[in-house]
């Protein structure tokens, strides 16, 4: 079960309803610490340990895109499983993703049933 | 060049907004019509725009009603205190729902092998509001019943 979990989102509703089906798929009793950018994340990385990151593409300051490619390239950080969520998912992004080292990539709005698909297949 | 009154297009805008609200509240839409006339802004109402600049460039704009808002948050959230909520975060649940409709739209539309850019949802001033809802030869303004709630969305070229 993933204990510490970062999700990082600018939008503070996308944060809420994401943890929240987090917290529905098996995810409960994770303790969760949000950020709103790729900076803050990176900032967050540094200070805590994480075994889950979720995260959106479209940020201010420091979007997902090169958020994700400081992470795979980073050897403290870069075996952290990461789930990409983002309204602008489609095959070609997916692959896209996936090849700068992201386990899996969901499309807003967010299925719990993926997310749980998603949760289950990294945890065992 | 998007044509905005293309069927096709409608049809993906169509198709974005109904997978966002079915899947945040379960809503159905019920009706579309392409609106003809300006429409007066509603009070209280709820709306936001972002900007589409690859492959194609447009704006997209939203508007809600409060009540239709506040429906589709308490759907989320059915626990939460309504009125303990900030207003911070429901002015960020629409930004959230256009930026949804937004990326949605635009993976629809968008040539696949293209990368697509899509700006931040924004708070849109009067003027932006206005424009939004004035359907013209270069905004295309969409009306849909989803259940009870008249959501209305436009697209137009960005500035």
């Amino acid at each position: 079960m993933f204990k510490r979990i970062l999700l990082v989102d600018d939008s503070l509703s996308a944060r809420m309803i994401i943890r929240q089906y987090l917290e529905i798929v098996g995810c409960q009793g994770a303790e969760f610490k949000e950020a709103q950018n790729g900076q803050k994340a990176i900032e967050a990385l540094k200070e805590a340990s994480f075994d889950l990151i979720v995260t959106d593409m479209n940020m201010p300051v420091m979007d997902g895109n090169e958020f994700l490619k400081r992470v795979k390239a980073s050897p403290k950080y870069n075996r952290i499983p990461v789930i990409i969520i983002s309204s602008a998912a489609n095959k070609d992004n997916e692959k896209h993703f996936m090849k700068f080292g992201a386990n899996y990539v969901i499309g807003k709005p967010v299925s719990p049933q993926l997310l749980h698909e998603a949760i289950t297949s990294l945890q065992d | 060049m998007i044509e905005f009154k293309d069927p096709s297009i409608l049809k993906a805008l169509e198709k974005a907004v109904s997978d966002t609200f079915e899947g945040i509240a379960f809503a159905q839409i019920l009706e579309t019509k392409l609106i003809q006339t300006p429409v007066a802004r509603k009070e209280g109402a709820y709306c936001s725009f972002i900007e589409l600049t690859a492959p194609v460039k447009l704006r997209l704009f939203m508007l809600m009603s409060h009540d239709h808002l506040i429906e589709c948050f308490s759907g989320v959230y059915p626990d939460m205190d309504l009125e303990k909520v900030p207003q911070e975060v429901y002015d960020d649940f629409v930004n959230e729902l256009t930026n949804t409709i937004a990326g949605h739209f635009m993976s629809l539309v968008c040539p696949e092998k293209q990368d697509m850019v899509i700006g931040l949802p924004v708070h849109p001033s009067n003027a932006d509001i206005d424009a939004g809802l004035t359907p013209s030869e270069n905004t295309t303004l969409v009306y849909y019943l989803i259940e009870e709630h008249d959501l209305f969305v436009s697209l137009m070229p960005s500035e």
